[in-house]
């Protein structure tokens, strides 16, 4: 039905070219799904989006290659011919729905107006199709919701509009470049299973875009897996998985944590930090200021969980589940309403700022995001310099072999430390954020989402380092996830959060293989 | 430009090992690569050389009339001709450049030192505070300032100083918004909480972490603060409201110049093209350094 | 809508009796007497004046008086001209003031859009250079160095146009208008530029473009809206502006306007009419200020229609 032929694309910048694609070529059939899967810069979507004329040329320049489609090459087709075929043919998922649909735009609008363009059906007609359109995508009252904003939706909805406005032009091929990626896992699998329902139905073919295998695997009738421009291998699910041909495909497969960790340690070990009966409340004041109107939003409710020494302790849940605020709590980043946060026998929340000075350095914390954790101004020498000074005796003529042996320890060479963190990856940022914690010798690290900004086979190397760490220096980790599988393969137990309550917490493997509560089963039917 | 170690000892220990690039270092290359902001930074530069060395270098002394020759156009003895009085034209410019560039650079600084201190308190303390200080700022933006300047001039007559005072005045409270606006995102940033974390005082926070990053939006918008306050001391001198003779200012100028414009066109000219490239090159400048700072464009 | 309409109409009222507050304090505080600098009065004839003016009474209860009065409309006598007062004045300058600052309004937004948006769909090729480079002449030569060269090339050398005067051909507006709104043209084309280069960037153009539609109608239809909310909220501060750019533009076109009376109540120390005035520019500028706000308000559905699903 599509034939991509030894596509290559390259990009020509001020700092010299780059060729982002290279001999790309497959098919895809009618009915039939073809996952592109590769890690960020593999060239992915670049290729999905050249085919149908996206790609801003300059700086993009297609080398070579053919793009067949109904006896005709579109590499060749002008820009008018293009637009006749995109959308009404070949049209497209993308992967955040909060800023792919125009916020300023009702989405009944925005679904018409593709009709419009592309059919000779009435304003009246093509309502009556988008409607139609938006009930099969299980949006319900659709007749109202026509008239309704994007922001008036949550995440999940609003990805089925995107579903609905790709489909209502009844097109014969779906790109979907990472539809899933922005949303929760248990939203993610719906999305998954309403994607196939309609492919089903309406013969579809599809071009399903991912860094995830997982998610892959299910889904995909055929798959190509890119790296670095080029294809690395492609086949059936089953042959990929089973019989990795590639190392790539091999290290894609291993990074993706499966099974259990393989020593538990033993649960017997003495609480470090023991939360009690802890509530974190947020309020908003919105309105005018004379007249507040004052909502509550309940962060964490009644909270009660102990972090055992030299273990990992894995909390689970979707986003706005409190897991963060719990995490944060304890370094006192947020403000408890009640409740108390007991380390070495102190209650953290009643201490003066003087006081929590002197347990700062022994609970450390790892944020998500490696490009905002690290100051862009300091070097990384004097960022990890800070802490040392500011709570260690660790004198000024032993500083740079202190700093070169931390930089060590996470696996960063010494010539790292007069850089800048813009000068580093994703990967490197996150060891040295990992290094600063470390540098006061914590009892405690928070890590709160540290590898879900990572790419697949980088988030493996830094879940090492973090058991690496747990093993040799016996730091225990309060782990915070929304990735079950990630949590399995590192936490020797694990807390589920759901709506600021701890629904479950258990050993490990005890979560995963019976788990009791509901919300839990549903979190685990969901891991692709 | 570099940034001072907060350890001294680094720096000694950094002589031996590669170097790595600041983003302030970036940022001056992509400034030297724009030649219109190297025009304009160059131009300044010789202004405000000139403008310091006028008491000296100037060819007459800027009231010194000679009647007899009254106004002449441009010559080899008079550059940039006389007026009716017979002063010379370029005198007069010259003395306006040092009237208006210390408007400009002094009225400036006014608004910077209570902006940035209003907006960082504010961004910086959150709650109350800040929606009390900004409040403050809402209600004096919605005065109409211009006006309340000339009414000042009118009542309390024409100074210098209450000059600089009242163009301070209005200019300091969008510094104020953007210092807020700084401080609150960079507030936000993960690595303020990890600070936060590691025990670092508020004003250790304040001076390693949120001047040092909040410094490029400033330094841009203090660039072109200087040229829109020029512009208003001009816009009073010009409404005679400013400057008084036989003092000068590049707006009294255009004004005087402007009535004579039809005999006597280099009256008007020669301030006017002063004034506008002195714009000019103010404002390449400060999109220059717009383009040079912004995160955004450090990517590449 | 309606609750935040009300809602910043309220706020508009506390800041317009901040204005009135300062102006009349300011006035009435100001050092030596309205009269001192008159040939010498008699006694009565002074008490008889200050009792005509409110003079006689205690400060709180003058500024009472005022206020009672302002808010009735009437702003009281003019100190310079006894005979007429200030709303007569407003009256006969305000319509020459609105309808000039009408035309440069016209002018600084038709002419900045159609530059700006040339510019961002053409962006880094000459089409974008030439626009830009005239926006910043546009700004750099302040409206007291543009008109005086526009007279000079159009009025004087090439005498296409008339020098100054208002109304008596129709030839007289161009000039003024001109002069006055071709800097807020610049600045519009800047926005506008800067606006819509980064809203043609947003993911939704990308599937608007993937939805195959026109180029037209992804400019007009899904960028410019976004693009236009910074434009609306410049346009409060530049009203401002042009009330007070028309002191300049009146001053040199000899336009009579109510700027230029403003000007000359200043020179005269005419402190009724500088206080009535700045009132009522006050509330212009309030005014307008309010209107941007409530359009910026309306153009954003999250403000218009607020709740989202559960």
């Amino acid at each position: 039905m599509l034939n991509v032929i030894n596509l290559s694309i390259s990009f020509y910048t001020r700092n010299g070219v780059t060729q982002a694609v290279k001999d790309l070529s497959f098919s895809v059939k009618k009915g039939e799904t073809l996952a592109i899967v590769g890690e960020s810069g593999s060239g992915k979507s670049v290729s999905c989006q050249t085919i149908v004329g996206l790609v801003p040329s300059p700086p993009a320049k297609v080398e070579s290659g053919a793009v067949e489609w109904q006896n005709s090459d579109l590499l060749q087709q002008n820009e008018a011919q293009l637009r006749r075929i995109r959308g009404k043919k070949i049209s497209m998922i993308f992967q955040d729905p909060m800023t792919s649909l125009n916020p300023n735009m009702r989405i009944g609008t925005q679904i018409v107006e593709a009709l419009l363009e592309h059919s000779d059906a009435g304003p009246a007609q093509a309502k009556q199709r988008a409607i139609e359109a938006l009930k099969e995508v299980g949006i319900e009252n659709a007749e109202q919701r026509f008239k309704a904003f994007p922001h008036q939706f949550s995440g999940g909805m609003r990805q089925r509009v995107m579903i609905a406005m790709a489909l209502v032009t009844q097109p014969d091929i779906v790109i979907a470049d990472e539809p899933t990626t922005a949303l929760d896992v248990t939203i993610q699998a719906q999305i998954l299973e309403l994607l196939a329902g309609l492919q089903k139905k309406h013969q579809l073919a599809i071009i399903f875009i991912s860094h995830d295998l997982a998610v892959v695997r299910n889904i995909a009738d055929h798959v190509i897996v890119m790296k670095s421009g080029t294809v690395v291998e492609s086949g059936s699910p089953q042959q990929l998985f089973e019989q990795p041909k590639h190392p790539y495909t091999k290290k894609l497969i291993d990074a993706i944590p499966s099974g259990a960790k393989p020593q538990s340690r033993d649960s017997h070990a003495e609480n470090l930090i023991e939360i009690k009966n802890l509530s974190t409340h947020f309020h908003t004041r919105h309105g005018a200021f004379w007249k507040p109107v004052k909502s509550v939003t309940v962060a964490a409710d009644n909270i009660n969980i102990s972090l055992k020494k030299g273990e990992i302790l894995g909390l689970v849940g979707e986003s706005g589940s409190g897991k963060s605020t719990l995490g944060r709590s304890i370094v006192r980043l947020v403000k408890p309403s009640k409740g108390e946060i007991r380390f070495a026998g102190k209650n953290l929340l009643q201490l003066s700022p003087r006081q929590m000075q002197a347990i700062r350095p022994h609970i450390q914390m790892v944020f998500q995001d490696p490009y905002a954790s690290l100051n862009p101004r300091m070097t990384v020498y004097d960022a990890l310099a800070e802490p040392v000074c500011l709570h260690t005796s660790i004198g000024k003529a032993e500083l740079p072999g202190y700093i070169a042996k931390l930089l060590d320890d996470v696996g960063m060479p010494e010539a790292a430390q007069n850089k800048y963190p813009h000068e580093f990856s994703g990967g490197q940022r996150q060891r040295i954020a990992i290094a600063r914690a470390l540098a006061c010798s914590p009892q405690v690290i928070i890590a709160d989402e540290p590898v879900s900004a990572l790419d697949v086979t980088i988030q493996e190397q830094i879940l090492a380092l973090l058991l690496k760490l747990n093993a040799q220096r016996g730091i225990s980790i309060l782990f915070i996830s929304h990735d079950l599988s990630v949590v399995r393969y590192l936490c020797d137990r694990v807390a589920v959060m759901e709506k600021g309550r701890i629904v479950e917490i258990n050993a490990c493997e005890q979560v995963f293989r019976q788990p009791a509560h509901a919300y839990t089963k549903s979190l685990l039917a969901a891991i692709p | 430009m570099t940034l001072v170690s907060p350890l001294g000892d680094s720096v000694n220990h950094q002589t031996k090992k590669p170097q790595g690039h600041s983003l302030w270092h970036d940022a001056r290359l992509r400034l030297q690569r724009n030649k219109l902001a190297m025009f304009g930074l160059l131009f300044l530069i010789c202004l405000v050389v000139i403008a310091l060395l006028t008491p000296w270098i100037a060819p007459y002394n800027y009231d010194s009339q000679n009647l007899a020759l009254g106004a002449s156009p441009p010559s080899s003895k008079h550059w940039f001709g006389t007026d009716t009085l017979g002063r010379d034209q370029l005198t007069r410019v010259l003395f306006g450049s040092r009237i208006s560039l210390m408007v400009g650079f002094i009225a400036t600084s006014v608004a910077l030192i209570i902006g940035v201190l209003w907006g960082t308190i504010a961004g910086f303390s959150g709650g109350k505070v800040d929606a009390i200080m900004m409040r403050i700022v809402d209600i004096l933006y919605a005065l109409p300032f211009a006006i309340f300047i000339i009414l000042l001039t009118v009542i309390f007559g024409r100074s210098l100083l209450l000059l600089f005072l009242a163009i301070g005045a209005v200019e300091w409270m969008t510094m104020a918004r953007i210092m807020r606006g700084q401080t609150l995102a960079i507030k936000r940033q993960e690595y303020v909480e990890a600070a936060l974390t590691m025990g670092l005082s508020r004003w250790q926070i304040i001076r390693r972490y949120l001047i040092p990053n909040a410094l490029g939006p400033i330094i841009v918008y203090t660039t072109l603060t200087i040229p829109s306050v020029i512009l208003l001391e001009s816009f009073l001198s010009f409404l005679g409201l400013g400057i008084q003779p036989p003092q000068s200012s590049w707006g009294s100028l255009i004004s005087a110049g402007g009535e004579t414009m039809e005999e006597y066109p280099w009256l008007l000219i020669f301030p006017g093209i002063t004034l506008a490239l002195t714009l000019f090159s103010l404002n390449f400048l400060g999109d220059g350094l717009r383009d040079a700072l912004d995160p955004q464009s450090a990517k590449d | 809508m309606l609750k935040l309409i009300l809602s910043r109409a309220a706020q508009a009222i506390p800041v317009l009796l901040l204005v009135i507050l300062i102006t009349f304090s300011m006035v009435r505080l100001a050092p030596g007497g309205p009269f001192d600098a008159e040939k010498a009065v008699s006694p009565e004839v002074l008490e008889n004046l200050k009792a005509r003016y409110d003079l006689d009474k205690p400060f709180y209860l003058q500024f009472a008086n005022y206020i009672a009065n302002a808010a009735q409309g009437d702003l009281g006598p003019s100190f310079k001209f006894p005979n007429r007062s200030v709303n007569e004045m407003i009256a006969s300058g305000f319509p020459v003031t609105l309808e000039l600052a009408a035309y440069a309004l016209l002018v600084a937004i038709s002419v900045g859009l159609l530059a700006g948006i040339t510019a961002s769909l053409r962006a880094n090729t000459w089409q974008d250079y030439l626009p830009m480079s005239a926006a910043m002449l546009g700004i750099c030569l302040p409206s007291f160095v543009l008109g005086p060269l526009l007279v000079l090339l159009f009025g004087i050398w090439l005498e296409w146009l008339p020098v100054a005067g208002w109304g008596v051909i129709p030839g007289d507006k161009i000039l003024p208008a001109i002069t006055l709104g071709l800097t807020y043209a610049a600045y519009v084309a800047r926005i506008v530029r800067g606006s819509l280069i980064e809203t043609l960037a947003q993911d939704y153009i990308r599937t608007a473009k993937a939805k195959g539609l026109k180029p037209a109608r992804i400019v007009l239809r899904h960028a410019l809206p976004a693009a236009l909310t910074p434009v609306v909220s410049f346009l409060g501060p530049a009203i401002a502006g042009l009330i007070a750019g028309s002191f300049v533009v009146e001053t040199i076109f000899q336009i009579p306007g109510l700027g230029r009376f403003y000007i000359q109540a200043a020179f005269n120390r005419d402190y009724t009419m500088i206080l009535g005035t700045t009132i009522f520019f006050s509330v212009l500028i309030i005014f307008f200020n309010l209107l941007a706000d409530i359009v910026l308000a309306w153009l954003n559905p999250k403000l218009r229609f607020s709740g989202a699903e559960s």
